[in-house]
């Protein structure tokens, strides 16, 4: 049965006019191409349907990310660089590559997470060190709190020694903003500056993080309340 | 319009739109370590077939191939009565012998405190006082205890281990740092002519210890081997007197809140209370005199910070002394009337830590009460520097 399929499909490299439904034996002599010139070109109604055959195929490239830890630390992690270069292995992005090497330091977005003992509500950490991050423009601060360290984006004037306070909880009054600390933002005063803003309550910063960059909060443009 | 801001229109219109998905949940969750490709692939989900209770599903299992329209067969897993060394895997550890439902914090060998010495003292329940104590002083500046030839055999010892003591230009720290302070033990040693006392000690390697106590209902356990320990045949006299122990009860240990004090141990579910000093029962030589702690590795980044490598050597003197002090009086926890004392070196090879421990207390549960007292001599330098190359300008040595 492949057998046949195969042949039909070889069939349409074949110029010798052919007979269809012809029994077992002589199908394999129809398997011959022939390459006499003088013959006519088969017509379009001499080949029969048969489905498409792939008769070549590209070379997957072998890209496996360096992304595999699952589990958190806050020992550097050894990377591998792009070079602009997708999942096949082809350039998308061009202009990437070289540089110094570099070790990813897994930094923690969701500054409002408790650990898995500890009771629900706000808690304090403390900066441990501040450095330079080769991964990004700004530097990043390991902080310590409870049984757990983790790297988190430093700000401006954070320095070893001060204590960050990571709040989920909106009073009704506006709490007076320190430098460093994490709140949401409807409790926030407007005028504040902000930085590491995430778009929904538990996504994780996502928005204002480089260097540099900070923005004025502010009640007139679409607001997220929570 | 009866509603001014285009966001609370929004909300009336589209509930689900302003990005809080279900109860307040985000719609995606934070981001999550490691890739789905690297991740491990969920197994096919079984058919709906099964979930209808009492029905049999026809499977193709009999046919022994594929066949559209008939359930995907569940088979039992399979369990191959041995598996090969190669791949064996360890059984999961709730099914471990030792497991308990409490997690130990243990700290061993390569254990970085965060806070250093200030931890290590709310650990073990101690008093710092900077200095050594004026007994052990007196000793050194003792005139009759003094080796002749002093400075001339130690510059002796420092060039042996650092340059004449292997065939390398320049000998690494993993081969210099054992062998000062084996030669600086042999130097003592030397003096047992005069002091005869000196001969009823030994010098004991790779000894495994392991304590375990209780601080404020956090289980806490010592368990590590240390590099080198000095016992002897009898114990050291206690160094602070009666009224200097009872003194440390007003002293208050610091707290450092936020951070924990079992931040840097290594949480353990499987663990064993036993305490064990590394000696059997019958050792001619039962007391603990000195431990000796190296720091030989030769990148910095893998060595100890001098802060770290002293609150190493309290707690492992301390867990010395408490399972000393719990052989010598039982398991209960009080205070001792005979207060154990543990002394402890650590190096890297140029700077000297020296610390002594005295154990008065094993009631380590509460904050009150008597404590512990340590006497710790800090960065003490053997040498500032040691050049094995000399240094040659224009052809002529500097």
């Amino acid at each position: 049965m492949a057998l046949r399929a195969l042949t039909r499909a070889l069939g349409c490299l074949s110029l010798t006019p052919r007979i269809a439904n012809v029994p077992g034996p002589s199908l394999l002599l129809a398997a011959q191409v022939t390459n006499n010139v003088l013959l006519p070109l088969p017509s379009p109604s001499m080949l029969l349907p048969c489905r498409p055959v792939l008769t070549s195929v590209a070379l997957s490239a072998k890209f496996v990310s360096w992304k595999s830890r699952t589990k958190y630390t806050v020992m550097p992690v050894k990377m591998r660089k792009s070079g602009g270069r997708n999942h096949t292995g082809r350039i998308q992005v061009h202009g990437i590559g070289g540089g110094h090497k570099q070790r990813y330091r897994m930094i923690d977005f969701l500054r409002f997470r408790p650990e898995q003992q500890s009771k629900p509500g706000p808690f304090e950490e403390k900066v441990i060190t501040v450095r330079y991050d080769p991964c990004r423009s700004a530097d990043i601060a390991l902080v310590a709190g409870g049984n757990r360290k983790r790297w988190i984006i430093a700000t401006e004037n954070m320095q070893a020694g001060d204590t960050i306070l990571n709040s989920d909880h909106i009073g009704r009054m506006a709490v007076a903003a320190r430098e460093g600390d994490a709140h949401p933002l409807g409790a926030l005063p407007v005028g504040t500056l902000i930085n590491n803003v995430e778009s929904e309550p538990g996504r994780g910063a996502q928005y204002i993080r480089a260097a540099g960059a900070g923005n004025v909060h502010s009640n007139s443009g679409p607001s997220i309340q929570r | 319009m009866a509603l001014a801001s285009r966001s609370a229109r929004l909300a009336l219109a589209r509930p689900g739109r302003l990005g809080l998905g279900s109860c307040g949940a985000p719609r995606r969750g934070a981001y999550e370590w490691g890739v789905r490709s690297t991740r491990k692939p969920e197994p096919p989900p079984p058919d709906r077939v099964y979930e209808i209770p009492g029905l049999e599903p026809i499977t193709y299992a009999g046919k022994m191939h594929f066949m559209p329209g008939l359930a995907r067969p569940v088979f039992p897993p399979w369990e191959p009565g041995w598996t090969p060394p190669k791949f064996r895997r360890l059984p999961p550890l709730h099914e471990h012998p030792l497991y308990k439902d409490q997690a130990c914090y243990v700290f061993h060998q390569r254990c970085r405190l965060l806070e250093g010495v200030k931890q290590a003292l709310w650990l073990t329940k101690t008093k710092l006082i900077e200095g050594l104590p004026e007994k052990v002083l007196s000793l050194a500046d003792d005139p009759r205890n003094h080796i002749e030839n002093q400075d001339e055999c130690v510059l002796n010892v420092i060039f042996h281990a650092r340059l004449w003591h292997s065939t390398e230009d320049i000998p690494k720290r993993e081969t210099y740092c054992p062998v000062i302070v084996d030669s600086l033990i042999q130097l003592c040693k030397s003096q047992i002519l005069k002091h005869p006392s000196l001969a009823r000690r030994i010098c004991a390697q790779n000894n495994t210890l392991s304590t375990t106590w209780n601080r404020e209902s956090t289980l806490i356990q010592v368990h590590g081997s240390s590099g080198a320990q000095l016992n002897a045949k009898d114990p050291l006299p206690p160094i602070a007197s009666q009224e200097e122990v009872e003194a440390t009860k007003n002293h208050v240990l610091e707290t450092f809140y936020p951070i924990s004090p079992t931040v840097g141990l290594q949480e353990c579910s499987v663990y064993d209370v036993n305490d064990d000093t590394g000696f059997r029962e019958g050792y001619p030589y039962p007391y603990p005199h000195t431990l000796y702690l190296l720091e030989s590795a030769n990148l910095r980044p893998h060595r100890f910070q001098p802060d770290q490598l002293r609150a190493k050597m309290i707690l492992f003197a301390f867990g010395n002394a408490l399972a000393q002090a719990r052989l010598l009086y039982g398991n209960d926890t009080k205070v001792l009337e005979q207060p154990v004392v543990v002394q402890s070196v650590g190096t890297d090879g140029r700077v000297f830590q020296f610390l002594v421990l005295q154990l008065n207390t094993t009631d380590l549960a509460s904050d009150e009460g008597v404590k512990n007292l340590v006497w710790i001599d800090s960065d003490q330098l053997l040498y500032e520097h040691f050049w094995c190359l000399p240094v040659v300008r224009k052809k002529a040595v500097v």
